[in-house]
């Protein structure tokens, strides 16, 4: 038998075997056809555009000019070190806070543990702008800190210092989510084996503890990392001078009608987050992915109790800062003038009612069409990547990942420019936008939807199988109601992340489909802080409220029923 | 011959069947199952038992209809089941995880195979609660998987699979999640039930006291093929080979050479002495050749006369209920020995020159196997 001729048989008997099996089952057929070519159209195309726009020049000749400008020019150099300095720098503060938290909440026995995971969520899920509008009214040129304490005057709070301590306090609760996933899984009879043999709490902590949580700290490190260089608002309400890639894009495109030039530089803010994302897969996929979905059933014992007041103090300071930050807009939005007239009135609500009523319930409204889309085109691609073998499974996949690895102003500029002219003409449409408001979330619900069906045991699958159910009554007796739990996480995800964009959507808004966001935006242009106040306090009422009416359904639909046999 | 006996067999027939996987560099192949064939009768219950990676559970994957063979043939009763859908095959599942469906009640677990054939609700209701009855569920039918025991999750397991009363039921190594204790209880309630219900069954461990207690017919498999296939104590009493003794009675092997072998028995000289067997198996090896002495821990005796084979204690472990040595021959052969009963006889101590006495009835003789030949 010739060795080399069978493996090369055997492959085309694969893929003849998926070929059979779509031609069996028309409806998974159909739903794999349409969920391609959806990747296609709004991933891939607006990703080729970007590309083949920095390589054209404005007459749309081939050229490499876009790319060397954006190495050569002084101005643009400075805006990609800008950007690196800032995202390193908050990677490694927001790092450094979330893994005192993490150790603090899950490896000691510090009081007050529920409080401070409640406070540490806020800047989660909180709408975009607040800790710039914070940091505006203390710090500002009217600040109630700078100015009325300590009267300085023209306290200048635009710039890299404000950026940094925004950004570390929007983005260390996902590194502390990521760290304490891995501090609370490590069995602490490792730390009391090191303890034994003699070794101090501290000695303990250097060579066992934090060495076990070195994956965690990594993948912490660069996922605060990716948010800080896709961060467009904080930059482009108080970086001042300070450029950064996704402002800078933003501004050549809007202000200077540059599409090559501002495509250069979305490609060159594309490099670094997506080798970061990578980076961080592999940590987490290589290195740490037993501990963290085990689930904890041993005990963790606290231990270190002498290290608890210093840890108390320091997570007292931050929590209390937290809450001094949101306080001081929550009271701000009700302030007449800030700075100068502190006496409690709704003017300013009245202002942003009239101001904004419209964009906000189009805001609501473009998110509650997305925020289905994006679960159900989530975990149909979670289901089909994981448990399926088809042709095109691919470019499923490497698409769907890339999801997760886009920053939102890359997405923003490849939809402007794949969707304004004809095959595909969706500019100043509603369908664009929620295009953007599913494609940019749409990772969250694929990644619940896969580690959930990680966590499912196949042969659940093949028991429903063997009884006589066919793939589709399987599909829908068993494996979907498995995935109600990840189905929901990715619709409130992706309902609040929808509502709050801004990275995307500056790009894709219209005066007929006019945003939140970008009418908050629109009042930071014209320096109406107190506007701004009160409307980003009006919607983080409407979220709440939404998420509570969420929630409320689901637990309902996810309450386990019996059927009577 | 064989397809006239097909024809009328309710039973599962395999026929030169083989699997091949790509390996997993992806250049080269793997021969999960090479050209096995396999008859199980109707009504009968054969266990496939073997060391990890002998090809059990790919072979009852194919069975199960979850891989397609690479070539060869699958008859349930007459009809050739190779290229049919697991769904379409009638036959049911019980897995080593139980595979309860998490989000459904006992009942409903029970009754989703029902269900699935479209039977009426009066059918599926009177089926299911006949099931329950028999599998002694009462009162947990609106309990759900993560709130019974393991051996209630192990019954529920059971009941779903026979409640459809399927042409074929397999096992897959069922009981490995149970304690000790419970795992010999359930392994004789499943031999029970299967006993009653009559269903042709296939069932995969690699503990051989399991297979031992359920099965009509063990099959020992390693590296792909069948070893030897019979029925528990064909295989125990009469192995064909060494890995088949090791495997399922952990025997002892001396070296020897056969002096002769008539139907009298045969005579092998071991260590320069004669000794004669009187039922050294049905294989006959040439005269002259190198063979080996296999006979199973408790068919020897340790004593202290000049008639048996010289060796010295190296291990001596007290259970109780009997008592565990390990003699070193002079050959450096060791050599296990089970002694039931051990109040009643003389014990020994590590370092003890003693003489092993052989129940020569029990011993076989078995042809050498070459070194190359192990897994």
């Amino acid at each position: 038998m010739p060795e080399q001729g069978k493996p090369l048989l055997k492959r085309r008997s694969t893929t003849l075997q998926e070929m059979r099996m779509l031609i069996r089952q028309p409806v998974l057929s159909i739903t794999i056809l349409l969920i391609l070519t959806s990747l296609v159209i709004f991933i891939l195309f607006p990703l080729y555009k970007i590309a083949k726009l920095s390589l054209t020049d404005q007459a749309g000749h081939l050229t490499v000019a876009n790319l060397i400008n954006v190495f050569t020019s002084l101005s643009y150099r400075i805006t990609f070190f800008n950007s690196l300095k800032l995202a390193i720098t908050v990677a490694f503060l927001a790092t450094f806070v979330a893994y005192i938290f993490a150790y603090a909440l899950n490896r000691t026995d510090l009081p007050g543990k529920k409080f401070f995971n409640l406070i540490i969520q806020l800047p989660i899920v909180s709408p975009p702008f607040i800790l710039a509008l914070a940091v505006i009214f203390l710090f500002g040129r009217q600040g109630l800190i700078t100015r009325g304490l300590l009267g300085i005057k023209n306290h200048n709070v635009y710039g890299m210092h404000s950026l940094i301590l925004i950004q570390v306090i929007s983005y260390f609760p996902v590194a502390f989510m990521t760290l304490s996933g891995i501090l609370g899984a490590i069995d602490s009879s490792v730390e009391d084996a090191a303890l034994n043999a003699g070794a101090s709490n501290w000695h303990t902590f250097r060579t066992v503890t934090f060495p076990l949580s070195m994956p965690g700290v990594i993948s912490a490190f660069l996922l605060t990392f990716v948010q800080s260089l896709e961060d467009f608002s904080n930059p482009a309400v108080i970086g001042g001078d300070y450029a950064v890639l996704a402002t800078e894009a933003y501004r050549i495109i809007t202000g200077l009608y540059d599409f090559n030039g501002g495509a250069a530089l979305a490609l060159m803010l594309m490099l670094p987050t997506v080798c970061a994302f990578m980076l961080q897969r592999y940590w987490l996929g290589h290195k740490s992915f037993v501990t963290v979905t085990g689930k904890p059933t041993q005990k963790t014992r606290r231990m270190n109790n002498g290290a608890i007041p210093p840890l108390l103090l320091f997570c007292s300071v931050v929590v209390l800062f937290i809450l001094l930050l949101y306080g001081t807009v929550f009271v701000g939005a009700f302030c007449k003038t800030w700075g100068v007239d502190y006496t409690l009135g709704f003017s300013h609500f009245k202002y942003v009612w009239g101001y904004g009523k419209d964009a906000l319930r189009k805001s609501l409204t473009l998110a509650c069409i997305a925020a289905p889309i994006t679960g159900i085109l989530g975990i149909g691609i979670a289901y089909l990547t994981s448990r399926k073998r088809f042709p095109g499974r691919g470019i499923m996949k490497v698409s769907s990942l890339l999801t997760f690895a886009i920053p939102g102003t890359v997405l923003g500029i490849g939809y402007i420019s794949a969707f304004n002219t004809k095959p595909i003409l969706l500019t100043g449409t509603a369908t664009i936008l929620i295009a953007a408001f599913v494609f940019r979330n749409i990772s969250v619900a694929i990644e619940s939807g896969s580690s959930t069906l990680l966590q499912i045991d196949q042969s659940i699958e093949e028991a429903s199988t063997i009884l006589g159910a066919s793939a589709g009554t399987t599909f829908r007796r068993i494996t979907l109601p498995l995935l109600k739990q990840p189905f929901f996480t990715g619709i409130v995800f992706s309902f609040v992340r929808s509502v709050t964009a801004v990275s995307t959507v500056v790009f894709l808004v219209s005066p007929k489909w006019p945003l939140a966001t970008s009418k908050i935006f629109g009042l930071f242009e014209i320096s109406k802080y107190s506007d701004a106040a009160a409307f980003v306090t009006l919607m983080i009422v409407v979220i709440l409220i939404a998420i509570a009416v969420i929630n409320f359904a689901v637990n309902i639909i996810l309450k386990p029923r019996i059927h009577k046999i | 011959m064989e397809n006239e006996y097909n024809k009328k067999s309710k039973g599962v027939v395999l026929r030169n069947v083989t699997k091949i996987f790509p390996s997993l560099d992806g250049k080269g192949e793997f021969k999960a199952v090479d050209d096995i064939s396999l008859d199980i009768q109707d009504g009968e219950l054969v266990t496939l038992l073997g060391p990890s990676g002998c090809g059990k559970t790919t072979t009852l994957r194919m069975i199960s209809g979850f891989e397609y063979p690479t070539s060869g043939d699958i008859f349930f009763g007459e009809k050739n089941v190779a290229n049919i859908p697991p769904n379409k095959r009638n036959i049911s599942m019980v897995f080593q995880s139980y595979a309860l469906f998490p989000h459904m009640s006992v009942a409903e677990n029970i009754a989703y195979g029902l269900q699935v054939k479209r039977l009426s609700r009066e059918e599926v209701h009177q089926r299911t609660y006949k099931v329950i009855e028999m599998m002694q569920l009462n009162g947990m039918e609106n309990r759900f998987p993560n709130q019974l025991s393991g051996g209630q999750q192990q019954r529920v397991a059971l009941a779903r699979a026979i409640v459809i009363e399927p042409q074929v039921l397999l096992f897959d190594e069922p009981l490995s999640n149970l304690d000790a204790k419970l795992r010999i209880t359930m392994r004789d309630e499943l031999r029970d039930l299967q006993q009653r219900l009559k269903i042709t069954s296939l069932y995969v461990t690699h503990d051989q006291s399991e297979a031992m207690a359920v099965a009509d017919k063990i099959v020992i498999m390693r590296a792909g093929i069948i070893e030897q296939c019979g029925t528990p104590q064909e295989i125990y009493e009469y192995p064909k080979n060494q890995f088949v003794a090791n495997f399922i009675g952990h025997a002892n092997f001396i070296d020897g050479k056969i002096v002769s072998w008539n139907d009298g028995g045969a005579t092998a000289e071991i260590m320069g002495k004669p000794y004669h067997f009187s039922s050294p198996g049905s294989e006959r090896l040439p005269i002259g050749s190198e063979c080996v002495v296999t006979f199973h821990p408790e068919s020897a005796v340790i004593t202290d006369s000049k008639e048996g084979m010289p060796g010295k204690v190296v291990k001596a472990t007290y259970y109780g209920s009997e008592m565990d040595y390990e003699i070193v021959l002079k050959d450096e052969s060791k050599i296990a020995v089970k002694i039931s009963n051990p109040q009643n006889t003389k014990r020994y101590a590590v370092g003890d020159e003693v003489a092993l006495e052989l129940n020569t009835n029990c011993v076989r003789i078995l042809e050498k196997e070459k070194k190359t030949g192990g897994i």
